[in-house]
């Protein structure tokens, strides 16, 4: 079951979003050259290359060891070609273990919720759930650094990133579970059930957040049907301040 | 500009349709959707399909019914619009009123109105003399058209004058209040509906709205009252026996998703409905809302100019896909917005220039942002340290290294060598 903590994002918004531009990095990392030329390459100023490097060895890309930046034995290992980059990125991905937690939310939220999920909406969910916060900078700070989870994830080939949303493209196998819509069997299911069904995955303060998140930002696949009557028999209160009772599952509607 | 806001005002001050509709925005694949599901009555020899319009409050669903209902009779379907189909009070009186409204409801016809189509019928059908249906019952043993005329009134739900009346119940017995009973409503609304499905040889289209008055106000649960439950059971027993008459047509539910997933646990109602669920548009995109607009004001006779459409345009674009759910929003949304300025496009860094200006002397940044509610808003919690060494880069302000750090402005024009 996944609590507050578990939503902690760490600060690597700085890491290479691309493997073109990792694997450029631990080269550079591993001749020793100086840092001017990876700075030329892609014309970051030293403040950033310095975040890169930093939040590189948060990740377990790089280590630090007495001042100086070497490669982790997991990068050593890419290097020599001991394993694959997608290999390289999973293991990245499980050995941290605040890592794993988001990419485990993330999967299990793209599950129950298919086909997708806006960035916006994991945003705000992470900063609501973690901080507390919802004004721009905490949004803008999560952002930050859960696009660095989502370019992991890509990299890997585990999502895909596409209008806005996240989409799994394969399977982690965290945990195997249905979409709302599967596991109520029909495509209009009351929100005291949808919170019942999150319940089995989030503690109870995460789901209700996560819900009041979902149902204000996530309209493309799902219809948060307003309460026409509020009678305070489980309704959601969204971030707009307004009602709501029942869900709309669009894809089933259409295939159905 | 403040011009083009008053015209939208007044053109989204209507908030359900006069007359039937004669336009739909952004509902194309519902309606679609809605013609394979009426085009599978020809494939039948007889039957009542059933069909439930799903939609948030204020998403259009009267407006689709009725829109359906002008649409439809165009295409030979009589349509009958029942504004209220859970009308409240005491079981009796609401069956009555049920009723009532499938010939005083908006855009209903009385039973006299089918008279010369009902001539024709009894000229093509000549041998029939008896018939199980009670309203043709009676019409064939009238002596002329003047009593037809006043059966077909009665059975309207019309209040009759003494002498009308006094002459049916002599001749038929008939009883003054028209329903007593489910029992009543089944017989007779089976008989109303096909009366009119036999003599105009036409499909018929039952469009039932507002079945969210499901629940009352007072109960705790929402859950059906009694009198809501025997409504039910009273509409379940009219469709079948309206399957058993061989009247063939659609009937249509327009409810909201809240009000279907109470209705949904009488499965011996819901199941004639659950295969043709159609749920409106949600959230509707840019261009559905202008077009929406554009004929909002067309039914005022106002037109729009080619930059006023572009003003329309922004103030739309700026509502976010959140706030586009349902027509009632948008126009909610619409009508409470202020002219449409540049407030999104103030630079944070003039902004700061600006107060650093005025100020008399080096202000911390606590100090400025409590002169800017622009600058409270974008930076929440701390300084924008990026875009203050940007402005002490380009020699527009300079930093003092106080505690905390203050900031003041540098006038580029005055020659320190002149002091």
């Amino acid at each position: 079951m996944k609590h507050q903590h578990d939503f902690y994002i760490p600060n690597i918004g700085n890491i290479p979003s691309d493997e073109n531009k990792l694997k450029i990095l631990l080269q550079i990392i591993l001749s020793g050259k100086n840092d001017i030329q990876f700075t030329n390459v892609f014309q970051y100023k030293n403040e950033t290359y310095r975040k890169i490097l930093n939040h590189s060895s948060i990740v377990g890309i790089l280590d630090k060891k007495q001042g100086e930046y070497i490669l982790t034995d997991l990068s050593l290992g890419l290097v020599k070609k001991e394993y694959t980059f997608e290999e390289y990125i999973k293991r990245l991905v499980l050995f941290n273990e605040h890592i794993k937690s988001c990419a485990e939310i993330i999967f299990l939220l793209i599950k129950i919720f298919p086909p997708s999920i806006n960035f916006k909406t994991f945003y705000y969910i992470f900063a609501y759930i973690y901080k507390n916060r919802i004004d721009k900078s905490a949004i803008s700070s999560t952002g930050r650094n859960l696009r660095a989870i989502f370019s992991l994830l890509e990299m890997a080939g585990f999502i895909i990133r596409k209008n806005g949303a996240v989409f799994i493209k394969k399977d982690m196998y965290f945990m195997e579970c249905d979409s709302i819509g599967a596991f109520y069997g029909k495509d209009i299911i009351n929100i005291n059930d949808v919170r019942q069904y999150l319940n089995k995955f989030f503690s109870k303060g995460c789901t209700e957040k996560i819900l009041q998140c979902l149902s204000t930002y996530e309209y493309n696949n799902y219809i948060w049907n307003r309460s026409s009557l509020y009678k305070n028999t489980g309704e959601i209160n969204n971030l707009y301040n307004e009602f709501i009772m029942t869900l709309i599952v669009k894809d089933m509607v259409k295939n159905g | 500009m403040d011009d083009i806001l008053k015209k939208l005002k007044i053109a989204l001050d209507r908030t359900v349709p006069i007359a039937d509709p004669t336009y739909i925005i952004g509902e194309e694949e519902n309606l679609g959707k809605f013609e394979r599901i009426f085009e599978s009555l020809d494939h039948r020899e007889s039957g009542i399909i059933g069909c439930v319009l799903l939609g948030q409050i204020g998403n259009g669903k009267t407006h689709f019914l009725r829109y359906l209902r002008r649409f439809y009779v165009e295409k030979s379907a009589i349509g009958v619009y029942i504004p209220d189909m859970f009308v409240s009070g005491p079981i009796v009186d609401a069956l009555n009123g049920i009723y009532k409204s499938l010939f005083n409801g908006p855009g209903n016809f009385m039973l006299d109105k089918y008279l010369a189509d009902w001539e024709k019928w009894k000229k093509d059908n000549k041998e029939v003399e008896e018939s199980s249906n009670t309203i043709i019952r009676y019409l064939l043993n009238c002596n002329n058209d003047i009593e037809e005329k006043l059966v077909l009134k009665y059975y309207s739900g019309v209040n009759l004058i003494p002498d009308e009346f006094k002459f049916l119940r002599n001749k038929f017995g008939l009883k003054k209040r028209l329903i007593e009973n489910e029992n009543d409503f089944q017989q007779i609304t089976g008989d109303a509906v096909e009366f009119i499905y036999l003599a105009t040889q036409k499909n018929i289209l039952l469009l039932f709205d507002e079945v969210d008055k499901i629940y009352s106000y007072d109960s705790e649960k929402l859950t059906l009252s009694r009198v809501q439950s025997k409504i039910l059971s009273a509409y379940r027993l009219l469709f079948d026996m309206m399957n058993n008459k061989n009247i063939k047509g659609l009937i249509v539910v327009g409810a909201t998703p809240e009000a279907w997933d109470i209705l949904s646990t009488q499965g011996a109602f819901e199941r004639r409905f659950t295969d043709n669920k159609i749920i409106l548009k949600a959230p509707k995109t840019v261009n559905d809302c202008i077009e929406f607009i554009k004929k909002r004001f067309e039914e005022i006779s106002l037109g729009l100019i080619t930059e006023e459409v572009g003003v329309i345009a922004k103030i739309i674009g700026d509502l976010p896909d959140g706030k586009r759910l349902t027509w009632a929003e948008i126009m909610r949304n619409i009508k409470n917005s202020n002219s449409v300025n540049t407030n999104t496009n103030i630079d944070p860094g003039n902004e700061i220039l600006n107060i650093l200006t005025c100020a008399l002397g080096p202000l911390t940044w606590a100090e400025i942002v409590q002169k800017s509610l622009i600058l409270r808003n974008v930076y929440p919690k701390n300084q924008p340290t990026p875009l203050i060494k940007k402005l002490e880069r380009e020699n527009k302000i300079k930093i003092i290294q106080t505690r905390p750090k203050s900031y003041e402005f540098v006038n580029g024009d005055i020659d320190n060598n002149d002091i």
